[in-house]
Parts: structure tokens; C-alpha cells; sequence
């Protein structure tokens, strides 16, 4: 095989560029644009580098062709992280009204308004200015993508439940039906509301994207991106990198980056990602392991949970925060029976035994573990 | 005589009026006029009187730029000292004050007709332009300074000009101008402190004006320290710099920002939806924004804008090309792990310079060297593309054997560099380990392992690492 070739760069960071870039189209595509369209909450909540802005941003471009308005807010670019929690709510809704094109001054709206709390004006926005103003009868999407960086602000709570409270009291007033939230980052439903005496966030339904598979996607184009002019090769190569990574986006794509001529697949991937020390420098991995140790709460649950997995235990996946961690760190996917599985054979070398056994805290940082929690819970 | 001039424009200053003469300086520039601004010339490490006597030498019109700071400082008196005696007749250069603000015009500039940009109007800008603008055409121009840079008569500071002969081309060179030539992309250059980014940058930037784009070169070390210590000020300035280089001069929209978003906003309202062309921004000594309070969040904000460029939505974003030169992993610009890291983009490390590179180099500078003298060189120097160039400058004057035997004292060949340097690590509390390391190799505690590195002055070999060159370790292992 031939780089000169590889005329289609593949992304390894960030979107795809939809006009310059390699994208495969995978059953979570249908599934969002559907839930979406049906004016269904939904959120692609989701280990990193596998597509999430990718999907929602074509999705969005789908919904705008079939007419309906939509809002993309990338929260963490758009509205970083200001102290005040007012500076934040006007700069979310202003944006909002801005791609909806809504003739109103959010400042003076926000200012003048009869509700008191934030909660209370989110949801009275959504409900006077955007459902009432809407100019179609589609409900209006609104995607927040970057969600996990609301995490470290302690006032977004107010809009988790503002948006929960719409959701709600649909079976009461089919105006909330006229808008739908999808919510797009690294993170577990359950911790986007801070306070743990509020109900979580637990509404909607929660995506989660499969690797790429050659008997069920249609790889064309990754086919193509290897060879130009040889499909059938190109998909013999493809292939054989799927048996290695998996299928996952941003493995293949690097994989497929580093190969030269006629290379032996299995030797290039191991090659490629020979040791956790090797690839130390990749961010893909370090924001793996960083994950693990700076956003798990409970890092030995998580590890021994992933050391049966890894032992080929059968573990049934569950809504547990250690499942959900488990898979949002991206060590495992869930299988079609509904059980957990190392996500793939790369993973699962880097990430083995000895290395899950030696990350494992000890025993008497999880009494600290315990400790501080209690101590923060008052 | 024309041709020995380097720059069109030296100006004088005092540092209390930096941010005005900076903006002043910045319009100057737009206009495609070479400038000699002290912070944009002089770097680090280089001889400061040195410097600002070759700048006169070479620059075409001197600006002086009035104020009461002004009158009061010795520095300003001097370089007008020096101009004035240089060239009484003020004819063949021309000398232009330019009023700031409201103070005793001294005696001698009386009688010259100056430029009052008190309030630092529009007009007045333009007959500075005028005034500073080459009688000659733009083209013939160019091509004497090509001349001029081979005349090799000053030794290499800073930046290389685009036009520079002797400039040395490496892959990340080639890479970088293939990309100029294609639709709107993100290149983040990665390379140590000093060994060729700006240069890099400012090559790259000339390529995409050639291809038509309009480009905004934006040095965060020209931020004034309460620019950057306060984020909506700091927005305010950005938006004003691209502004300024990317739009006509004549509309002005004099704005201010109080958040990301606006500045955002601005960029695909005001300036996206009035300039047709594809548009860069240049982001030159990235690093400065390390260390900010809101350095996460800008870096979100510039990830945000390569985001949108992805749209399958024809958009205005997907005109606006990024580039980032750094000394910094890019990975680091975003610390928190609660967002997505800064993985997007080409990103480019620059190489120090090999073999190949030293003898084109050598070549360029038209020094001769044995092949024994090309080894020691490379050992010596590691391959750092300033003090190679600064050696070659050299060696257009001494024999190796000499440049060699000198090179790590203090007051040799590449003394001012090196006495910075020993300063700077000295400032940050590094001099002790540095010292330690040249002398006896001890290898640093993690902390003060990180910051080395970020240094540029140590390499690494099988997870140790080393002074990066002959120079550094012969220096620093010699001082006591």
C-alpha cells in the first residue's frame, strides 16, 4: 500500500470536516435522527474520540433540510466558565435565541421577567420565547455538546432540572412536546445534577455509538480512503485493522495513518501500540487513564469490575455508575447479548491484567475515599 | 543607499506609551511596511544596545514617537541622539515625530512637520502611511532587499524575514506551505523556544497571501500584562489586532467584549460576513496564554472554531484558517480532563537541523567547513537553527577552530545567548539543576524535570536527559 495514495486524510481529532472527511455512517445515525425527529429527548453521552459531534452535527443538518429550527451550543467553547451563574444562563439562552433567530434581548428579557429563580426563567424562556415564537409546528432541537464541562461549574444544576421539569410535564401540557434536548459529552446521566438530594437526570434515552463493523456498516469509504482505485483491496486491509482495533474510530484511523507498503497488519498494530509506556504520549490514552484517575469516584470498584471482564467473567451491563464509567473510560463496549466485553484486542493488551491489578488504589486510600465523601455530604 | 535597508520603520518609544505605539506600530504594519518594534525585534539573549544600533542602521524612516514619558527617558534620547548626528540633513532617511499626547516638543524637532495622533485618528494614520510608504514601487523593492540579505552584514535576530536567502527549509516547511495552498485548516507548529516557529510562521502567512488569503498574525507576547490578566480585555485587543489586519483601515468598529461568545459572534458577524477572502489567524508564542486563568476556555473557544469549520452546513467558518505556533504540546493548552482536549488539527514539529540542513546553511552564509569541522559543529551546537545561524554568521569572520575554542565563554561568539539563558534559568529557579546536570549529569526531580524540557536546553535519550548540545553543557558545566 501506498500513503501517497491515501488521498482522504482520516480525522484522529475533532469532527469530521464533512467536506474534506472520511465519515461512516452507523446505526446510532438513524437512532438519534429519529428520537429527534419524533421530538424525543435523547443524549449521546459516550467515551471520547469516537464520533459524538461528528453525529450530532450531521444529524442537525438532516433536521434544518427536513425544516426543523435547531440550536447547536458547544458549551465549553461558547461559554467557558464564567463565575457568575447569570453570565452563563444569558450567554446559553442568548445563543440559542441567536441560531433560532428570535427577536429578543436576553438581558433585558432576564432582567425583567416575573420568575425568580434561574429555573424558573429557563423554563419560562423556553416555553414564551422559543415553543410559543416557533415558526413551525416540528419541535425545536436544541443540542448541547461538550456537557461534561458543566461538571466543574456548581450552578448548572438549575438547567438540568429546568430542562427534566419541561420533559415531565409533557403528559400535562403537550406545549413541552414542541421542544427536545440532546445532550453530547463525556459523562454519566446521573452526576449532570450535582446535588445528590435532587432526582438525577434520568430522562430520555441515552445513545451510545457501536465500532465500526464491517457486517453491518457500509465501509466504503474507509475502503476507498486506503485505496483509491481498489475497493476489494482497500477492504481486505480494513478488515484485517478491524480484527485488530475493533472497529473503534479512532484506533482504525490511526492504524491506518502509520501503514506502508505492503505491511503486515498485526505486526503495524503492534507496533503502533506496543506498550502503555509507548503510547504515553498519544492523548488518546492519557485521557483514558486520566478518567480513570481524576473523574472515578470510586477507581477500585471500577478497576475490579473491569478485571473480570477482562478474566472473561459474564457481567451482565448495568446503569451502575462503575458500569457507566467502565464504559465511558472506553475499556468496554456492551456485546449483543447485553454483557459487558474488553472493547478490543488493543485495548485489552495495553490495558491487561498486571497493568489493571498495579493501578488498583490501595486499600487504605479508599478508606480516605470514603471518608471525604462523607465529609462532603454534610 | 536603498538597498541597505532592512526595515522601513524604526520606532522610537518610551515603554509607558507601549500599548499605544504598539497599536500604532500594528497599523504600520498592516500596510505591508517592515517594522523595528523592540519587542517584535529583539529576542532574548541578544545584545540590546547591539540591536538597536543595527535597527537604525538599517531602518529607512525613524518614528519618534512624543510624550511627556517620552522626554523623560534616556532611552529615547539616545536613539534620537543617534539619528539625528547620523544623518543632519534628514533627507536621504527621513525622521517623522509622532505627537501621542499633549507635552513640550523638544527644540531640534520643531522645525520638522509631525503627525499628531493624540487621539489617534484615522486621518492622521494615513498620512503616516503615506509619509512611511517607499517612493519606489512595491516590486523593486523586494528585490533589492533580497539583495541586501545577501550582503550578510548582520548577524540573525528574531524572526527571518520572509525574502531572507539564507533561510533553510525543513520538512515541517514543506508541509506547512502545501497547506497554505488548500482550503481553510488547523496547523498547531511545535518546536523548542528559538529554533525557527516565527520564522516558520511568517513564511507560511506570505504563502497564503499569495494565495489570495487575508491574514491576522497575532504575537500573545505583545499583550500587555494587564491585557492578559483580564479575559474580556484581552478579547477586546484580539478582535482589535485581527480587525485591524484583516479589514480596510477605514472601518474602524471601535467594540468591546465581555466573553468568548461575543468574540465569537463578532468574527462570523462583523468579520467573516464582511471579508470574502479566506481568512488566518496566526497565533505566534501560544505558550503566553499558559498559566491564564482563562487559558482553557480560550483554548475551547479556538477548538470551537475549528469545530464549526466541520459543518455540513455551508458556513462562513469554513473560510477561517488557524494557525498555532508553540512551545507547548498542544495537549496541554485544555487541562481540565471535564472537556475535550486540544487534539484537533496537522500538527507540525519542526526538526532541529540535520546534516543537510547545516550544509545548506553554511552554503547560504557562503562559509566553507571540512567535514571533521561540520561534526564538531553539529555535536556543538545540537542542531539549534539560532545558534547555527548565528555561528555561520560568525564564521563569515573567524575559522571554526576559533569559534570553537570561544564559543562557551561568556563573553564570546554566543555569550549574550548564553548569559540570557543563564539568567532566565537562573529567574525560574532551574540554574542549580541545570548546572548540576551539565557538570555531572544529575538528573532533576520531576518537577524542575518538566519545566527543563520546556526550556529547550535539554534533550532526551532513553528516559534521561541531557544539556541539548556541546555549547549549553560546556557553559553551564563552567559556571560556578
Amino acid at each position: 500500500m501506498n500513503a501517497a495514495e491515501t488521498k482522504v486524510r482520516l480525522t484522529v481529532g475533532g469532527a469530521v470536516n464533512a467536506r474534506t472527511g472520511v465519515y461512516i455512517v452507523r446505526p446510532s445515525d438513524d437512532e438519534v435522527l429519529a428520537l429527534l425527529e419524533r421530538g424525543e429527548y435523547c443524549s449521546v453521552l459516550f467515551s471520547r474520540q469516537t464520533g459524538k459531534t461528528s453525529l450530532i452535527k450531521r444529524a442537525r443538518a438532516r433536521l434544518i433540510e427536513k425544516g426543523y429550527a435547531t440550536a447547536e451550543v458547544e458549551v465549553a467553547g461558547m461559554l467557558g466558565s464564567p463565575k457568575d451563574a447569570d453570565e452563563w444562563y444569558q450567554g446559553l439562552l442568548d445563543e440559542i435565541a441567536r441560531q433560532l433567530r428570535l427577536k429578543v434581548n436576553v438581558t433585558e428579557w432576564w432582567q425583567m421577567t416575573s420568575a425568580i429563580t434561574a429555573n424558573q426563567k429557563l423554563i419560562q424562556f423556553f416555553r414564551e420565547e422559543v415553543i410559543a415564537k416557533r415558526s413551525t409546528d416540528k419541535p425545536v432541537i436544541i443540542f448541547l455538546d461538550e456537557i461534561d464541562s458543566t461538571l466543574k461549574l456548581a450552578y448548572t444544576d438549575d438547567f438540568f432540572v429546568a430542562i427534566r421539569a419541561m420533559y415531565n410535564d409533557r403528559a400535562s401540557d403537550p406545549l413541552y412536546e414542541k421542544i427536545a434536548f440532546c445532550l453530547v459529552g463525556v459523562a454519566t446521566p446521573n452526576e449532570l445534577i450535582k446535588e445528590k438530594r435532587t432526582t438525577p437526570y434520568n430522562i430520555g434515552k441515552t445513545i451510545e455509538l457501536p465500532d465500526f463493523d464491517a457486517a453491518r456498516d457500509d465501509l466504503t469509504p474507509l475502503y476507498r480512503a486506503v485505496y483509491a482505485t481498489d475497493e476489494a483491496r482497500g477492504a481486505a486491509v480494513v478488515r484485517a485493522i478491524l480484527a485488530e482495533t475493533g472497529g473503534h474510530p479512532y484506533l482504525t484511523a490511526r492504524v491506518l495513518e502509520a501503514l506502508g507498503q505492503a505491511d503486515d497488519i498485526p505486526a503495524v498494530v503492534r507496533r503502533q501500540f506496543a506498550s502503555l509506556d509507548e503510547v504515553k504520549s498519544d492523548v488518546h490514552f492519557d485521557i483514558m487513564l486520566r478518567f480513570l484517575n481524576e473523574r472515578v469516584d470510586d477507581k477500585r470498584s471500577t478497576l475490579e469490575l473491569y478485571r473480570r471482564v477482562l478474566g472473561g467473567a459474564l457481567v451482565p451491563d448495568q446503569a451502575t455508575p462503575t458500569h457507566l464509567n467502565l464504559k465511558l473510560i472506553g475499556l468496554v463496549k456492551r456485546d449483543g447479548q447485553g454483557n459487558l466485553v474488553p472493547r478490543n484486542p488493543v485495548y485489552a493488551r495495553l490495558f491487561d491484567h498486571t497493568w489493571a491489578e498495579a493501578a488498583l488504589p490501595h486499600k487504605r486510600a479508599k478508606w480516605r475515599n470514603l471518608w471525604q465523601k462523607w465529609w462532603q455530604s454534610w | 543607499m536603498e538597498n541597505t535597508f532592512r526595515w522601513d520603520v524604526f520606532i522610537s518609544h518610551s515603554s509607558r506609551d507601549k500599548a499605544r505605539v504598539q497599536r500604532l506600530a500594528e497599523a504600520l504594519r498592516t500596510t505591508g511596511l517592515e517594522i523595528w518594534l523592540d519587542d517584535w525585534v529583539i529576542q532574548p539573549g541578544d545584545d540590546i544596545y547591539a540591536a538597536i544600533e543595527d535597527g537604525l542602521e538599517h531602518s529607512r524612516i525613524q518614528i519618534l514617537c512624543l510624550s511627556q514619558p517620552a522626554n523623560e527617558s534616556d532611552w529615547v534620547k539616545l536613539e534620537r541622539n543617534t539619528r539625528l548626528f547620523q544623518d543632519p540633513q534628514n533627507k536621504e532617511r527621513r525622521f517623522i515625530p509622532v505627537l501621542l499626547e499633549d507635552c513640550q516638543m523638544p527644540a531640534t524637532l520643531r522645525r520638522l512637520k509631525h503627525v499628531d495622533w493624540r487621539d489617534e485618528g484615522e486621518t492622521e494614520m494615513a498620512k503616516l502611511i503615506q509619509a512611511c510608504t517607499p517612493p519606489k514601487l512595491q516590486k523593486p523593492k523586494i528585490a533589492n532587499r533580497k539583495n541586501a540579505t545577501q550582503t550578510q552584514t548582520a548577524p540573525p535576530s528574531g524572526a527571518m524575514r520572509v525574502e531572507d536567502a539564507r533561510y533553510v527549509e525543513r520538512p515541517a516547511d514543506i508541509e506547512a506551505l502545501a497547506s497554505a495552498k488548500r482550503e481553510a485548516e488547523t496547523i498547531v507548529i511545535t518546536a523548542p523556544p528559538q529554533t525557527g516557529k516565527s520564522s516558520l510562521l511568517k513564511r507560511y502567512l506570505s504563502e497564503c497571501q499569495k494565495m489570495g488569503k487575508k491574514t491576522a498574525l497575532i504575537y500573545l507576547s505583545h499583550f500587555q500584562e494587564n491585557e492578559l490578566d483580564d479575559y474580556p480585555i484581552f478579547l477586546t485587543e484580539l478582535a482589535r489586532t485581527i480587525w485591524r489586519q484583516c479589514s480596510q483601515p477605514s472601518e474602524a468598529s471601535p467594540i468591546t467584549l465581555r466573553n468568548q461568545r461575543e468574540l465569537t459572534n463578532y468574527i462570523e458577524d462583523r468579520l467573516l460576513a464582511t471579508v470574502p477572502h479566506p481568512i488566518v489567524f496566526a497565533f505566534d508564542e501560544v505558550d503566553h496564554m499558559l498559566g491564564r486563568s482563562w487559558q482553557s476556555d480560550f483554548a475551547s473557544t479556538l477548538r470551537l472554531w475549528h469545530e464549526r469549520r466541520a459543518d455540513p452546513l455551508p458556513n462562513p467558518w469554513a473560510r477561517l484558517g488557524l494557525v498555532l505556533a508553540s512551545s507547548t504540546e498542544p495537549y496541554l493548552f485544555i487541562k481540565d480532563s471535564l472537556r475535550s482536549p486540544f487534539n484537533v488539527g496537522l500538527q507540525l514539529e519542526l526538526q532541529l537541523f540535520g546534516e543537510k540542513e547545516y550544509q545548506k546553511l553554511a552554503r547560504n552564509y557562503g562559509v566553507r567547513l571540512a567535514p571533521a569541522e561540520l561534526d564538531r559543529m553539529i555535536k556543538l551546537l545540537g542542531g539549534q537553527p539560532y545558534l547555527t545561524q548565528l555561528a555561520c554568521y560568525h564564521l563569515t569572520r573567524f575559522d571554526f577552530a576559533a569559534l570553537d575554542r570561544n564559543a562557551a565563554r561568556p563573553d564570546g561568539p554566543f555569550g549574550s545567548h548564553l548569559r540570557a539563558l543563564e539568567k532566565k534559568l537562573e529567574d525560574a529557579g532551574l540554574l542549580e539543576a541545570m548546572k548540576q546536570l551539565a557538570s555531572y549529569g544529575t538528573q532533576p526531580g520531576r518537577e524542575d524535570l518538566y519545566r527543563l524540557r520546556g526550556t529547550g536546553l535539554v534533550r532526551e535519550a532513553n528516559g534521561r536527559i541531557a544539556p541539548a548540545n556541546d555549547l549549553y553543557k560546556r557553559f553551564f558545566g563552567s559556571l560556578r
